[in-house]
Formats: C-alpha cells, structure tokens, sequence
C-alpha cells in the first residue's frame, strides 16, 4: 500500500473513535503547548532584558574596571591603576570615544531640615557623566570643571531624592547633608524608570569625583574604581575600544609583554551574557516541558496496543488479502505518528495562543514592560518533530506487535 | 506438472502441552479449474489444508508447488504477495472490514497489489460488484446488508486481483439455504465461465456435491478422493 493511502487509511482509522484519539493526544497537546508557551515567555524575557540593558547604558557604552590580577594569579599590581584623569585623556586623544566618565561609588543617608532618606548610589564622576550616560537634567545646572578642580561641596540630585527631602520645594539652590557634610544642590536629574530588575535608578546624587574623594573619603588620592565611556557610535565599539586600550597602557606606563592592569567591557558582551542566560534557561525550561510529551508518547503506545488487540481480526483479514507484514507495521506506526502530529499541531496552536494571552495580561498588569511577544519558530519546528518522533518511538512497538500476527489465529480472533 | 502439487505435507502444532498433529502427511494433485470439495468431520485437518494451500499457513514438512514455486520454504512476504495475486479467500463469517464501505472493501487487496490505482481501482471495484450482482450496495457497510449479500461482496473482494484460486471455507455455513444456493451458484458460474480453480471446505453433502471432486480427510489424512478414479492413481495417494 502507498503511503498516501496508508495515511488515509489511519485518518479513517482515526476517525472512527475521535473521543478516544483526542484523549490520547492530549499529553502531546499539553507537552507541546509547555514547550511553546515556556520557550516564548524565556525569548520574549531575553528579548526584554536585552533591550533593557541596551535602554539603560545607550548602545555604545564602554565600562573599564581595575584588573588587579596578574597573569599567575597573584593580586600585585602591574600598573597605576584606574585615575580620574584617564577619563579626560580618553575623552581627548581617543578619536573613537565621544565621552569618558570617572566612577567612584558610595552609598548612604541624606539629610535635608527633618527629613532623611537613603541613597542607593552616590557616584563621583565627572562633567561628562550625563553625555555618556545619555542622561539629561531636568532641572538647574551641572557641576563644572571648576567644582572638579576645587572638589567643591556641590551635588546633582535624581528624582527620588528630591521628592523625599524636599516635597514642597525646588531643591536647586538648597543643601542636603552626607555623613554630616552639606552639599549645594545644583541640579535635579530628569526622572528615569526602574531598569529590568526592578531597580530604581531616581536614587541617586552626583558630585565631582575629587569631592567624593576628599570629602567623603578623606582619600588625598584620585583613584577611581571604573571608567564609563561611550563611543562615537555603534560601529566604531572596536575602535574605541582599541584605543582605550592603548592609551591606557601607555599612560598606566605596562611594558611590552604584561598584562593590562585593567579590564574593558561594552554592553554587546553584557547583552551576549544575558543571551547565554537566556539561552539556557529556554533548553532548560524547554526539556522540562518535553519531558511531558514523552509520558504523552506512553499514552500513545498504551491505546496503540489496546487498538492492535481490538483491530486483530482486522489485521488477520488484512493479512488474508496480501498485505505483508511491513504493511501492517507502516498502516499502525503511520496512526501513531498521525496521532502525535496531529496533537502537536493542536499544542502549536494552543502555544501561540496562551502566548499571546500572557503576554497581553503580563503587559495588561504591568503597563510599563511592554512585553514583546516572540513565537519561537525553532520551538515550533522542534516539537512537531519531537511530537513526530515520540510517534514513531513508542507507536513501533505496538505495530510491531500486530505486523507478527499469525494470520489464521488473528482471523479466528473474536 | 499440476498446478498445485502436495506432497506427503505435514502440520503439527503446540497447543499449550499438547501437540496436535493437523496434517499427518497428504499429498494430493489440483489442477487448474477443477472444482473441488475438502470435507470431513471437525478435527480431520480440511481447514489447515485449505489454509496451507491458501498460504496462510506453513506445512511443518513436506513440498508444496503452486504452478511450480515451492511455497513451503517462501519468505512471509513472498507468501503475502501470492495471496494477494493468486489466490482469493471466502469465509464462513464472511470477515469484511465493519468499517468500510462493501465497495472499499473489494478494493481492499488492490491497495495491497498496487496494481491499479485511483479511479481504475474504483472501476474494478464496481465492475466486480456488478459481477456478483450489488452494483445498488457500493455505500454499504457491511452491516447494512444480508448474509447473502455480504458473502457475494467477499467473493468479490476474493476476485479483485484476478486470482487462479478460489478457496472458500464454509462459505455457506451462515448462510439460509435459499441465499447459499445463490451463492453457490456464482461460485459455480466463476469456476466455468471464467476457469478459476475453486476449492471450498463444507459440511454440507448439498454443497459438496456440487463440486466435481470430493476430498474426504479423517484425522490429517485423506481418506477418499473422488478424483483419484478418473485419473491416474499414484499422484495422490493418502499416507
């Protein structure tokens, strides 16, 4: 028998008890719908967090870190060390970077008359650190170059700040207090939302680096724990980031031969970082979920073997009329495969739509996500060809069974 | 040559701790288009003869030539194939498929051949259900038509692939004796009109003695052969 026909034959045969073959496929309905459904919401949150991070730094933010470790592992240092003034040497002489920013971090309380709250970061950085961040005021001024010389008692305070101290009042122009130290507000940031995790990034005060230093730190040095720093645009990334490396080098005196004394990073790895995560989680997540459809592959094979019992005349009559055992094999295996196909396509279709349904819920709830929803077409391929092999797997036992039928005792089956 | 030429074949098969001998060495000549009659009491082993014939079964030993291939050493497949092409079954319970319509049923072994196909298939079909008179039953389920009926669409889905051989067992056992005569009838008209070799086991005197030839079997052997005395007696001797 051809194969059309043998997939005709397995359609009526299906047909005929569509109760029973709806219940059968159910667990490959619902395993394949897991897998749909889970693989989604992991891409759609990758998706998410991959733009967040984009969102939150600009696409062409550059971070350099001190690197205190030497190639044989030993904390000793190869170099000066992250300074300050490295900021504006990369900002002038790399051709590449647009801006470059000192960060210093420290966190606290702040007081103003008699109120307090707490700051989740006080950054020291310099005039720059708006351009890089691409962040802008909203309202008074920034900081100078001349605060910077002076390390002046001076601070540019986000939103969060500003409504805790002072409620009623413009903070520009009044003071707030650090350890005890009053600093002059010159600015209030414009407001930004929380980032992917949840973290406000309104809590916040900046001030020139040096002050940050002498009078917070008490520190007389000008070490700096990072550099932040954006490149003129996207496709000059390697560029700038070549540069930064050699000018760092040079100004940080590292022979020929030792290892940097510090550490470059832009937000591509930290997004192919993010995508590794997410990647993981999704075959992680996704095998979970196949799992289900393997036991839905042992509900197939159970009502196979109840259906080659019941279908044994059948078979013996088949037999009688020249069909070879092979034939008998394709006519049940085909069924089976059918089954599971067919209860993958319903899973597929089910997927799509809870996608859909969650994701407009999720965004329903949480106005400010945005969601995006993504059907992962290789999820998709995926499982109907697993839903497929599940099929073929455990439907060939049962039509192996029926294929070794004697013919005369399937014929006086009653 | 004969057609079909058995010699000295053997069945024996377990049943649970007992063995039962079937077949305990037959060796008989059919030609083509005899008519012919298998018969004796339940046990004497007609049924497993006929299905040896019909490559159903396997003899345990002896030789089988059916127009000269040796089918006792043939593969599965290669009995199947005769099956399909040379031979054609009618039952006592007529063993058509419940579900299918009659006409898809007596297209059933030309799926298996692969001979015809599509709309040719569905002419050969309905011209056979002309040839047995249901050319008004095509949709039928089986269900839905008499005994006699439902034997006439057995026989033919039994001709479908044009087989030498017709083998019928009981083939009016289920039957009132008004619609067995019909049935019996045709199959009269098959084997003188268009030289199919039939072979039909019965009970029935009635029956039997409508066939040319009558084989008596008694516990595996053959007992009498009525054909032995027109021709020449070694062939088919009984052991």
């Amino acid at each position: 028998m051809d194969v059309l026909m043998t997939i005709r034959v397995a359609l009526q045969a299906l047909a005929r008890s569509k109760m029973r073959a709806a219940l059968t496929v159910l667990g490959i309905v619902i395993g394949v719908w897991a897998v749909i459904l889970l693989v989604s919401i992991c891409q759609s949150a990758g998706n998410k967090v991959k733009s967040e991070v984009l969102s939150l730094s600009g696409t062409n933010v550059i971070y350099v870190w001190n690197n205190w470790r030497s190639r044989d592992g030993e904390r000793k240092r190869s170099g000066t060390g992250l300074i300050a003034s490295d900021a504006e040497a990369l900002a002038e002489e790399c051709p590449a970077v647009l801006a470059a920013s000192p960060i210093v971090y420290h966190s606290g309380q702040a007081v103003a008359g008699d109120l307090n709250c707490h700051i989740d970061r006080i950054l020291g950085v310099n005039t720059q650190y708006l351009t890089v961040r691409n962040w802008q005021l909203g309202r008074g001024g920034f900081f100078t170059q001349g605060d910077i010389h002076s390390a002046a008692k001076v601070c540019v305070i986000g939103q969060t700040i500003a409504d805790n101290l002072f409620p009623a009042a413009d903070p520009v122009g009044q003071s707030l207090r650090i350890k005890g130290i009053p600093f002059e507000i010159v600015g209030v940031l414009e407001t930004r939302e929380a980032n992917i995790f949840g973290e406000e990034q309104d809590s916040i005060v900046l001030m020139p680096a040096s002050t940050l230093h002498k009078r917070l730190f008490g520190w007389p040095e000008e070490w700096v724990a990072s550099l932040m720093v954006s490149a003129r645009s996207a496709d000059r990334m390697e560029d700038a980031t070549g540069e930064i490396k050699a000018l760092l080098r040079e100004r940080h005196r590292i022979v020929r031969g030792m290892a940097d004394d510090f550490e470059v990073r832009n937000t591509s790895e930290f997004v192919s970082a993010f995508s590794t995560i997410t990647t993981v989680m999704t075959i992680l997540l996704g095998s979970i979920a196949g799992v289900s459809l393997i036991v839905g592959g042992i509900g197939i094979m159970n009502i196979m073997l109840v259906s080659v019992t019941e279908r044994t005349r059948e078979i013996g009559i088949r037999m009688a009329v020249g069909a070879r055992p092979r034939d008998i094999l394709r006519q049940f295996l085909v069924e089976a495969i059918m089954l599971s196909t067919l209860g993958g396509l319903l899973g597929v279709a089910l997927g799509i739509a809870f996608t859909f349904g969650l994701t407009y819920a999720i965004n329903s709830i949480y106005t400010f996500t945005k969601w995006p929803v993504i059907i992962s077409v290789n999820s998709i391929v995926i499982s109907l060809l697993f839903a497929g092999s599940v099929g073929l797997f455990f439907g060939f036992y049962p039509a192996r069974k029926a294929s070794k039928m004697d013919p005369i005792e399937a014929l006086r089956y009653e | 040559m004969a057609f079909i030429q058995l010699q000295n074949v053997c069945k024996t098969y377990r049943r649970g701790e007992v063995e039962v001998r079937a077949l305990a060495g037959v060796s008989l000549d059919i030609e083509r288009g005899e008519y012919l009659a298998l018969m004796g009491p339940s046990g004497s082993g007609k049924s497993t003869l006929m299905n040896s014939i019909g490559c159903i079964d396997r003899p345990t030993s002896g030789s089988y030539l059916l127009d000269g291939a040796e089918v006792v050493k043939m593969s599965l497949d290669e009995r199947a194939r005769l099956r399909n092409r040379k031979i054609g079954f009618v039952f006592q319970n007529f063993n058509l498929l419940t579900r299918i319509s009659a006409l898809e049923n007596v297209e059933l072994p030309m799926l298996y051949s692969q001979r015809l196909r599509g709309r040719r298939r569905h002419e050969r079909a309905r011209m056979l259900m002309k040839r047995v008179g249901l050319e008004e039953r095509l949709d039928h389920y089986p269900s839905q038509l008499s005994g006699g009926e439902q034997q006439r669409v057995a026989i033919a889905r039994a001709l479908a692939n044009r087989p030498s051989i017709l083998l019928a067992d009981e083939p009016t056992g289920n039957l009132d004796s008004h619609t067995s005569q019909e049935v019996m009838e045709l199959v009269a008209q098959l084997n003188r009109e268009e030289g199919i070799t039939v072979i039909l086991v019965t009970h029935d005197r009635e029956v039997a003695e409508r066939a040319r030839r009558q084989i008596n079997l008694r516990d595996g052997a053959v007992v009498s052969d009525s054909g032995c005395t027109e021709k020449e007696g070694p062939t088919c001797s009984s052991k």
